[in-house]
């Protein structure tokens, strides 16, 4: 029981006038309704980018680039890029003896050692033949509007059938393989091709259009990196962004205009300089992997050459360089010790790029006894492994802002533990140690 | 769940402004300082407990734990000297302000 005194003293405590009161109201009532203005604008920004470039940045300051001489986005162009052939491949060099015999045996079943990974990677060999990629224009072209309308449609088109990201750039020649392999599948689970049925890439498409699926972020959040699982997302990825190129480019000819999807099992292409030109992110330290502001390098690719008249998209910098060039989480967690622990970027065939073994990548990958493939990189990155939340917004906004601290925001990380851990909870996938 | 929580945090940090603002009248201005005090220690307390709760919901058991630790230390610490800077609780041999039940 309190004492009659305490509880008037509590009423006289919030009791207030009715001036007072008011004015508190209309304070918080004007804060509130200035709140949920800039919230709009920000949902309106938000609503645009998705259309326009398929995603918000959550919380990255992302810039635009103007493409200028010796630059390619943030990639330093020291001299000419030679164009390479396509058995140049880490997998096609494995497939070739190169990186050892277990390597060279393992190559056939590191994939399809697990049931779920050789169930979805089967389904890769059905969009492989030229008629899935490629085939005839519609002779009567169909009314389109300009290109920027175009461009718009384009990505909304790739947004419907399920990309997670899609941009639009113009095609860079030094992508384009001088040669072609015959289907990887093909070579190694049908054994209907081998590497001497190389052919030459003639493409003259202006454009490129850049498809990115996501490889799940709570599925990665539950596994190592190297464990089962980790195969099935790559060709999970890699079967949905096929099928999407597969589609936007027979839409595209039907529409009258020359297109052609090029996707993991039917590539003319090397992927990283088109996903730079498009604008979807910066090469990062994890090999010739460009990493996204929203998605990281959780997501594979596919692409669709055109010559559509569409808009291009530009370059995007979000001070990924600076940060990779110091947090070397990747590096520090590689089990195959593939990534490089190098400050600065060294040249390689005419361009900047963080050093990367692609041998002990490719041979840990194949012969991973603890799972099927591996992609701790993935998992550890601090781009990677986050849903959206407010604070993670801010640790991104300080990545791209603060990226020579990219050591201390490591830190941070990790002592939360972010992408250190497997959660148990996110496990919903069957294990096979007695295949691997 | 969010929404809820973004009412129940309006709710009450609207409480305390009021709670607060007749304190002032009762025993005193509280100073802009004070103020400023009391608005940071409140943003750093809701802030910690959204953070805490989004890693509970995502599983992320060490940064659920790192963040407890880390924001409501630093928010109990800071409300006992909040109090005592405004006048709230007094320290041994001060009276407080406060109405103290004799039952209790």
């Amino acid at each position: 029981m309190l004492s009659e005194k305490k509880k008037s003293d509590q009423r006289q405590l919030f009791r207030t006038t009715r001036r007072n009161f008011l004015g508190l109201g209309a304070g918080l009532a004007t804060s509130a309704g200035l709140f949920a203005l800039l919230n709009k604008r920000h949902l309106a920004s938000a609503a645009t980018n998705k259309a326009l470039a398929s995603t918000g940045m959550d919380g990255a300051i992302v810039k635009q680039l103007e493409i200028s001489k010796g630059m390619f986005g943030t990639t330093e162009i020291v001299g000419e890029i030679k164009r390479i052939s396509e058995d140049m491949h880490g997998f096609y060099q494995a497939a070739q003896g190169y990186y050892g015999e277990d390597a060279k045996n393992q190559i056939r079943r590191f994939i399809p050692k697990h049931p779920l990974g050789g169930a979805i990677s089967r389904m890769r060999t059905f969009i492989a033949s030229e008629d899935a990629v490629d085939g005839e224009a519609n002779p009567d072209k169909l009314s389109i509007p300009d290109p920027e309308r175009m461009s718009e449609h384009i990505k909304k088109t790739g947004l419907f059938l399920k990309a997670d990201a899609i941009g639009i750039g113009v095609l860079p020649k030094f992508a384009l393989y001088t040669h072609k392999a015959p289907p990887i599948s093909k070579v190694l689970y049908e054994g209907t091709a081998s590497l001497d049925d190389m052919t030459p890439v003639v493409n003259d498409h202006p454009y490129v259009i850049v498809i990115l699926v996501d490889q799940d972020l709570y599925t990665l959040k539950g596994s190592t990196g190297y464990d089962g699982i980790s195969g099935s997302q790559s060709m999970m990825s890699y079967l949905t962004s096929g099928m999407i190129a597969c589609c936007l480019a027979g839409y595209i000819r039907n529409l009258g205009y020359n297109a052609r999807a090029h996707h993991c099992t039917n590539y003319q292409l090397v992927g990283t300089p088109c996903l730079i030109s498009a604008g979807l992110g910066e090469l990062s330290r994890i090999g010739d992997s460009v990493l996204h502001p929203v998605l990281g390098v959780r997501h594979k690719m596919a692409a669709v050459t055109t010559d559509l008249p569409l808009m291009p998209d530009k370059p995007i910098d979000f001070g990924l360089r600076d940060f990779c060039s110091k947090c070397m989480k990747c590096a520090e967690e590689c089990p195959a010790g593939a990534i490089s622990m190098e400050r600065d970027q060294t040249v390689f065939n005419g361009y900047k790029k963080w050093p990367h073994d692609i041998q002990k990548c490719t041979t840990f990958r194949v012969t991973n006894r603890d799972g099927s493939s591996c992609g701790r990189c993935l998992k550890v990155c601090p781009w990677n492994n986050k849903e959206k939340s407010w604070f993670h917004d801010v640790g991104k906004w300080a990545a791209s802002k603060f990226g020579k601290q990219g050591h201390l925001l490591k830190e941070v990380d990790d002592m939360f533990g972010f992408g250190n851990e497997a959660i148990a909870e996110y496990r919903w996938w069957l294990e096979f140690p007695e295949l691997y | 769940m969010s929404t809820i929580f973004t009412f129940v945090a309006g709710v009450v940090g609207t409480v305390i402004i009021i709670w607060l603002y007749n304190y002032s009248q009762n025993h005193g201005k509280i100073k802009w300082y004070k103020w400023f005090g009391v608005i940071t220690w409140y943003l750093w307390t809701i802030y910690g407990i959204s953070f805490v709760y989004l890693n509970i919901v995502y599983h992320e058991t060490r940064a659920a734990t790192i963040g407890a630790f880390m924001f409501f230390v630093i928010s109990i610490i800071g409300a006992i000297l909040l109090a005592r800077t405004i006048g709230i609780l007094k320290t041994a041999g001060q009276k407080s302000d406060m109405p103290v039940s004799k039952e209790g």
